[in-house]
């Protein structure tokens, strides 16, 4: 079997507009949420973290006509473009597919009625043909829903396609933008903490919203590798835990069973794993289910972060921005601390990581749950682990 | 060993196709509502949630039912091992404009739960899984049209790592009035089964033609 | 009293989805929750919604919502209480 190599990535977000930026502000423990009171957002304060809209149109205006593209879609251009400024991958070539993953598209333009743009813009896969035309690219891209976990899912859906053969090079995109519409279904849903989140507190009351977009490069050609060791994607899952559909099992199984599965399919027996990269959303349930789902695979000892408190949720990009972070703490040898969580709020005594630490990481598993009942993991390690 | 559909369903106005056939039609309910509520009654559903789900989980519900409907073996499965993977045009921009009414004007701003959770085109796949318990690989894929080899490369592809044993996949999408499901029950070919057709873009496409 | 019972066991079949049931199927008594009706969390948080739009009641902590919508009549009281 080939091996599924990741040659580039870029994180858009609060944070910067690459991924040495956001790594940088994630090592020195800086969050990019902030409150704001915009009467375009939302009808009472809001903590959310936001994409800098000055620096995205003037980016963006050395590539193309700002106007011409929607918010997301600028978002999802720079990032792919920075991620393929890295390596020499033609994305007009037919070995290479473009793979999408985003909750609500360009749901800002159901809010605009005035908005300039075809009236089709709305749907989903006319924002990715917007993004593929932008690059040239031929063929049909790939489009993922998935709620919450729709960036594991599309790095698992980028993989599998690999290993098919038909592609050598998978642009996996994934990003979703603050407006109205989010935060006041999540308000609705009483789900919305005032203050910052605080991911496996024991005084957590909820979500912080986010936005932004990850991209990560997946590639079998051997010869577009530039480093002695890379980080290879070796498995991942998606499962539903047929629960209900807005909030997670009791128990963890749907999770449980997407990590087994993930390891499974990796090949990885054990359970010597440097890192977990949570979903830590910071409400009371997910996180608890989660505690069960690690502990159920006896990764109780690993050290486990959430990295909610520094990007806020950026739903279709959390999946592909935590897994790109966790790229580089293997890359950099380094552990992100769990921002806000102070005092152990789960049942079960998962090892949150506390304070940055330096520390040999060769390999980490990313987990994700959703509404839908939905859950996904993935795992990653160097060429030269397992 | 290929993969075989081992049963199919198409919902379509005023229509419900089972295994090619014909198996029920209603022209005296042509509104969407009124129709799937005659294939619920019709088909002997009884499942009170279903009247609380949005338009397009509807219509994926009861196509799912239809399929499934007197299959034992498939309870008999490991549930883990039964994936749901669903494509769809729309995504829930029905829902989306519907919820966003309950925003858009500041003086009657209530924003309503209910219609929230029904925002997310793969919530329709967390009904059928809620449903039948099924706890295998899930994911919503959105595409203009119906891609059969894209889902059947795809789906095919976890059947045989092993991922999944069987799966309730194809196509579900409603806007404005406007539907269609095409979901298809697929499994691993079994000897005793002569005439299941392969599920292979060739033989789809002519299925739903 | 009962003219409001009626008021909201109307307006809960409408903003619930109720199918097929009528105000008078409903026992102003019989808990809400768990057997009753079947209702889950989302219609909890639904009938926080409808206190507010019908009624100006603002619930801020959805789990004040448990005692509140025990019953219909614990509904009616707490909404009686609330114009005092």
């Amino acid at each position: 079997m080939n091996k599924i190599y990741t040659i580039a990535d870029n994180i858009i977000s609060s944070l910067g507009f690459t991924s040495n930026e956001n790594f940088l502000a994630l090592k020195a423990g800086k969050s990019g949420i902030s409150k704001t009171s915009d009467p375009k957002l939302t009808q009472s304060p809001l903590q959310v973290s936001q994409v800098d809209s000055e620096r995205l149109n003037s980016d963006f205006s050395r590539l193309e006509k700002p106007e011409d593209y929607t918010r997301l879609e600028k978002m999802m251009i720079l990032s792919i473009n920075d991620a393929l400024s890295q390596t020499e991958i033609d994305p007009s070539k037919e070995d290479t597919l473009f793979v999408f993953s985003s909750v609500k598209g360009n749901i800002d333009l159901i809010e605009d009625e005035n908005h300039p743009f075809d009236k089709d813009r709305i749907h989903l896969w006319a924002m990715s043909d917007s993004v593929c035309n932008f690059f040239k690219s031929k063929i049909k891209p790939i489009f993922i829903s998935n709620a919450c976990i729709s960036g594991i899912t599309a790095i698992n859906t980028g993989a599998h396609l690999l290993k098919n053969q038909k592609y050598k090079n998978v642009i996996v995109c994934g990003g979703d933008v603050i407006s109205e519409f989010t935060p006041s279904g999540f308000q609705s849903f009483k789900a919305v903490s005032e203050n910052p989140c605080k991911p496996f507190d024991a005084n957590r009351d909820g979500i912080t919203l986010g936005e932004g977009v990850g991209t990560i490069i997946l590639s079998t050609n051997k010869n577009l590798v530039k480093e002695d060791n890379p980080v290879i994607f070796r498995g991942g899952a998606n499962t539903n835990d047929a629960n209900h559909i807005s909030g997670p099992s009791r128990t963890g199984d749907g999770l449980y069973y997407a990590i087994r599965n993930t390891l499974d399919e990796a090949g990885k027996s054990d359970t010597k794993i440097d890192y977990i990269s949570g979903h830590g959303t910071a409400t009371p349930y997910n996180d608890e289910m989660e505690s069960k789902a690690i502990k159920w695979a006896e990764l109780d000892h690993v050290p486990v972060n959430s990295l909610k408190s520094y990007w806020g949720h950026t739903l279709g990009a959390a999946g592909i921005i935590e897994c790109v972070a966790g790229i580089h703490s293997i890359k950099e040898n380094c552990l992100i601390k769990t921002l806000g969580y102070s005092e152990h709020g789960v049942s079960e005594a998962i090892n949150i990581i506390k304070e940055y630490e330096e520390t040999e990481v060769r390999n980490f598993l990313k987990t994700a749950s959703g509404f839908g009942g939905s859950n996904a993991a993935a795992y990653f390690s160097e060429l030269n682990a397992d | 060993m290929e993969n075989v559909i081992s049963k199919y369903c198409i919902v379509k106005p005023h229509e419900v196709i089972v295994d090619g056939k014909v198996d029920f039609s209603d022209s005296e309910n042509p509104e969407y509502g009124a129709f799937m509520k005659a294939i619920y009654k019709h088909y002997e559903v009884k499942y009170p949630k279903y009247f609380k789900m949005d338009n397009l989980c509807k219509v994926a519900f009861l196509a799912t039912e239809i399929v499934l409907q007197g299959n034992d073996q498939i309870k008999e499965l490991d549930p883990g091992k039964v994936g749901v993977i669903l494509q769809n045009s729309h995504s829930s921009i029905d829902t989306d404009s519907k919820y966003n009414d309950t925003i858009k004007d500041k003086a009657n701003y209530f924003p309503s739960p209910a219609v929230f959770v029904y925002t997310l085109p793969n919530v329709m796949i967390g009904e059928i899984c809620i449903r039948n318990k099924f706890q295998g690989e899930n994911t919503c894929f959105i595409a203009k049209e119906f891609d059969a080899e894209f889902i059947s490369d795809y789906v095919n592809g976890l059947l045989d790592s092993g991922k999944i044993d069987a799966c309730v996949t194809g196509w579900a999408d409603y806007i404005d009035g406007e539907y269609c499901a095409m979901l298809f029950l697929v499994e691993k070919s079994k000897e005793n089964i002569k005439d299941n057709i392969s599920f292979k873009p060739e033989f789809i496409n002519q299925l739903i033609k | 009293m009962e003219e409001l019972l009626l008021k909201i066991k109307e307006q809960v079949i409408d903003v619930l989805n109720l199918e097929d049931v009528e105000p008078a199927d409903i026992d102003t008594d019989a808990p809400l929750f768990g057997d009753g009706l079947g209702l889950d969390s989302i219609d909890a948080l639904e009938l926080i919604v409808l206190l507010e739009k019908q009624y100006g009641i603002k619930i801020e902590d959805p789990k004040d919502g448990k005692k509140i919508f025990q019953t219909i009549r614990t509904i009616a009281e707490f909404i009686e209480e609330k114009k005092k």
